[in-house]
């Protein structure tokens, strides 16, 4: 898909992504509490760049929030600690810590409840706790055809769900930053950015991303046809399965159990983009939670997952 | 703007075809991975005819569950799709149901172009016209029209000549400067992206090549200088007004006046993405100056010689967007990118039969009228017109209570500028009047219950004041309602007209250099909110008239409270409606106290008045 097009066309549409997402993050900032999501990936850096830019030369007036579900790639949670530390981020962190302590595990409860127990309550718990009412996630409209047909101000209902039958109308460049009581809004400044886009500024920012979307040799099992990585024991332990070194990397990046990986030769942020320009297949083909039902991605979104 | 990321806005009566147009352009276009391909040729919807194995174009477009099941568009959908220059359009596929037409508004506000279907079969519907006029409502200035379906109605040459014929009439008068019409198939492919065999007698583009030639966009000749500040940011050694350049130009050293303080300073620096010599209209700046200026959140950066078109009246058009109907003298929070101001809608011209394009006559707004109609803001705000500017000339209006959007204006003109007020009272204005008088005028609000001695009190303030040598006059609720609302009732719709006419007259008394009494029962906060709104603090003194309900009751001087009991009188303050206290009013007086008392505290006000400019 995608067709390559000239660099310097490339450098005018990033220029004008890159605007729109600025505004975005300043237009969130006019909330009365609002919180960035950083969920790590390539996503997340590209957010987290975009708000720094957006509040040159002061600080990002607002916290980041990582929600842990403890399934997390160990590469990811140091990488989110070194961010958090050269970038001087107010960082909070929150898991579902009563469904850890139950033993939730994407093995004892499936892919879909596990999803929903650690990621979506998870979510709305740290919202509550924080009393956030305005949550910047990076998520864009070419991803997932639910996702397609989200606003960049996004209302949820006390309670977090969201009625994408009755969406709050947006114009020109006036955000409605009015709420009603307990209700918040999901921002998502790079909605109209694609995953080339993201790559390409990525490289044009010179940007530093979890080396696991490089390939390198990996420990990894074969779960039917999905390849998992190996990061630690309790993927062995309930697959039973010795792990066999490949030559990996991550399109997408989410629980390592539940995100597959591809084979390949890919090492730099030029060959990723040649590799999309020349692939055709949808990003989020290796996230296994979202084939799940022949809409899963709009059910999850309906209790509040992003 | 300028814009190399070209919105286009895809509409069209329900069942025109254009989720497979889309569908079809997409794929045509190579913008859909191959996976959601494999997905379209396996899954089919409840009563699809298209075989497995084929793509079903519609299933690439419609994103919720329930559009899938019920087989329609509710919302808009943004895809991007890749033209033959390399250039990205953002394809919104809007709905094409009458009662999602505030989504189809959503879609259109953003366009540079309209890419409209009409099924050749049936022809031009009510739904076509409104889509159309909709889009030249939202300034689209550029419209393809594609006669879809062509297939059905065997590729007649004739029939589709009566479409263009027919939409043509209707289109001329809608504002647009390129129109473009192609006879396509979504379902057979013809037209899309390559002329079809088909169709010989079509000398005209593909869709594909209509939207190529359209994205090419224009530049920005819009000059004058608009930055609305989004944020303050606190540097180092300084403050950065941070903004999106939305029209004109921005350099280092250059001169510019900021709204609404009117301050000139010079430019001493600039932060953004990429550093440049000049800053063109579309880039996120946050901008320093010279020296220390007032400034926050929605002021806005002008160019340093502007007239610039600031009032308190406007002229514009509207699209409700609300389940809950316009009610009328209400007041909304008016929003204009930062801007925010406490706005109503003080009259509504005419509203447009969509479907016929006639003017018609209307005393409020519902669910997806489109109407113009006149606002009126509680202080002057630079609004530019929509023509001009999008996104400084278009606003939002929010309702006070649910704070949802109700309505979508584009402004057309100020009705009167503040500028030519300034002017025309210059010659005599109330300071003059006031030097005149030889005091300085005020409104006093007196807000009770019914016979909690309101009139009393103002009687006995006015006898003081004039005493004093003070002009006065009293607004006594009971006399207006005689005269100036004498056409209103008594329900809380009624009751907010009734203040926000007492406020304006009031405002008009203090105008003359004369201190205005009112005594009015006002019960809802909301009301008298929006009554202080109309003036500056020191202008405005709410005074409580705070006597309890059992020596109201027990005075009764109209005999309400008795007829309330047998429940004679519907909406009586007090007995069937609730009186809302002033939470922090200027003074608290009990009516049921010494009046002398009374009276000089209420008197006090009026001369601690004189003390401040």
């Amino acid at each position: 898909m995608a067709n390559s097009t000239s660099r310097a066309l490339d450098d005018v549409v990033l220029a004008e992504l890159e605007a729109e997402a600025i505004w975005a993050m300043r237009e969130c900032a006019s909330f009365s509490n609002p919180v960035l999501m950083y969920s790590i990936g390539k996503d997340s850096t590209v957010l987290l760049h975009l708000a720094r830019k957006a509040f040159a030369s002061g600080p990002i007036p607002f916290p980041v929030l990582h929600i842990n579900t403890g399934w997390k790639f160990q590469e990811m949670i140091s990488f989110r600690d070194n961010a958090a530390q050269e970038l001087k981020l107010d960082l909070r962190v929150h898991s579902n810590f009563a469904a850890l302590d139950e033993g939730v595990t994407p093995f004892t409860h499936g892919a879909d409840e596990y999803t929903r127990i650690m990621k979506t309550v998870a979510l709305r718990e740290a919202l509550d706790l924080g009393g956030f009412n305005l949550a910047i996630g990076g998520a864009r409209r070419d991803e997932e055809r639910s996702r397609a047909k989200e606003r960049m101000f996004s209302l949820r209902s006390a309670g977090h769900t969201w009625d994408p039958r009755n969406q709050r109308p947006e114009f020109w460049s006036t955000v409605n930053n009015l709420l009603p009581e307990g209700a918040s809004v999901r921002a998502f400044p790079i909605s109209n950015w694609t995953e080339l886009d993201v790559w390409k500024y990525i490289r044009r920012e010179n940007l530093d991303v979890v080396p696991l979307y490089f390939a390198s040799e990996r420990p990894t099992i074969d779960v039917n046809g999905s390849l998992l990585m190996v990061d630690d024991e309790r993927l062995t332990d309930h697959y039973k399965q010795e792990p066999v070194m490949r030559r990996i990397r991550f399109r997408t990046l989410g629980c390592y159990p539940l995100t597959a990986a591809e084979e390949s030769d890919t090492t730099t942020v030029d060959e990723i983009i040649t590799e999309l320009e020349t692939t055709n297949r949808s990003e989020r083909a290796g996230r296994l939670i979202d084939g799940e039902g022949a809409s899963s991605m709009e059910a999850k979104k309906l209790e509040g997952y992003f | 703007m300028n814009s190399s990321v070209v919105f286009t806005v895809i509409c069209g009566s329900v069942d025109d075809g254009k989720s497979t147009v889309l569908g079809r352009l997409l794929v045509d276009s190579n913008s859909i991975p191959a996976d959601t391909l494999d997905q379209a040729r396996t899954t089919r919807r409840a009563g699809s005819v298209i075989p497995v194995g084929e793509i079903d174009y519609s299933l690439l477009t419609d994103g919720l569950e329930s559009e899938r099941e019920q087989g329609i568009t509710i919302d808009v959908a943004y895809r991007h799709m890749y033209l033959p220059s390399g250039r990205r359009i953002i394809m919104s596929d809007s709905p094409g149901h009458e009662q999602y037409t505030r989504n189809m508004a959503v879609a259109a506000a953003k366009a540079h172009i309209a890419l409209l279907l009409v099924d050749a079969s049936r022809g031009v519907r009510s739904q076509t016209v409104r889509h159309a006029n909709i889009c030249g409502l939202m300034g689209v200035k550029k419209i393809i029209v594609a006669v879809n379906k062509m297939d059905a109605v065997d590729y007649s040459e004739q029939r589709f000549t009566e479409i263009v014929t027919e939409l043509n009439e209707r289109l001329s008068s809608l504002g647009f400067d390129s129109i473009e019409y192609v006879p396509v198939s979504g379902l057979v492919g013809v037209n899309v992206s390559t002329h079809a065999a088909q169709t010989p007698w079509h000398m005209g583009k593909t869709l594909v090549e209509a939207l190529n030639d359209f994205a090419e966009v224009a530049a920005d000749n819009n000059t004058q200088l608009r930055i609305p500040v989004q944020a303050v940011i606190r540097t180092v050694d300084n403050r950065g007004y941070a903004g999106q350049v939305m029209s004109g130009t921005l350099r280092i050293g250059q001169q510019v006046q900021v709204w609404p303080s009117g301050t000139t300073c010079t430019v001493s620096a600039i932060t953004s993405p990429t550093q440049t010599d000049v800053y063109q209209s579309g880039t996120a700046v946050s901008v320093e100056f010279d020296r220390e200026i007032d400034a926050a959140r929605g002021h806005i950066i002008c160019g340093v010689d502007e007239d610039l078109p600031v009032s308190r009246v406007f002229l514009t058009d509207m699209i409700w967007v609300s389940d809950t109907p316009q009610a009328k003298s209400q007041s909304y929070i008016l929003k204009a990118g930062p801007i925010e101001v406490p706005a109503s809608i003080s009259a509504i011209r005419y509203v447009t039969d969509m479907d016929e394009n006639e003017q018609i006559e209307s005393s409020s707004l519902s669910m997806n009228d489109v109407a113009r109609v006149e606002i009126t803001l509680a202080r002057p705000v630079l609004l530019d017109s929509y023509d001009s500017n999008r996104d400084t000339g278009g606003y939002i209006l929010c309702d006070r209570l649910t704070q949802e959007t109700v309505a979508a204006g584009m402004v057309v003109r100020p009705i009167r500028r503040e500028s030519e007020v300034l002017r025309h009272d210059f010659t005599v204005g109330r300071v003059q009047r006031e030097a005149l008088a030889g005091h300085k005028s005020c409104v006093l609000w007196l807000t009770g219950l019914p016979s909690s001695g309101k009139s009393t009190i103002a009687d006995e303030v006015e006898k003081s004041l004039h005493g004093m040598g003070y002009r006065t006059i009293v607004i006594d609720g009971d006399t207006v309602r005689t005269g100036l609302s004498s056409d209103l009732g008594f329900t809380n719709e009624d009751r907010s007209e009734n203040v926000r006419r007492v406020a304006h007259l009031a405002e008009i008394v203090i105008q003359a250099g004369v201190v205005a009494i009112v005594a009015l029962v006002s019960p809802i906060a909301k009301d008298r909110d929006a009554a202080r709104e109309l003036f500056k603090d020191t202008d405005f003194y709410e005074v409580f008239v705070d006597t309890p309900l059992d020596v109201c009751e027990s005075r009764d001087v109209k005999g309400l409270y008795a007829r309330a009991r047998k429940n004679l009188v519907a909406n009586m303050t007090g007995a069937g409606q609730g009186y809302e206290a002033p939470e922090n009013p200027a003074l608290r007086v009990d009516g049921s106290n010494d009046l002398t008392m009374v009276t000089a505290s209420i008197v006090e006000l009026v001369l601690e008045r004189q003390n401040h400019p």
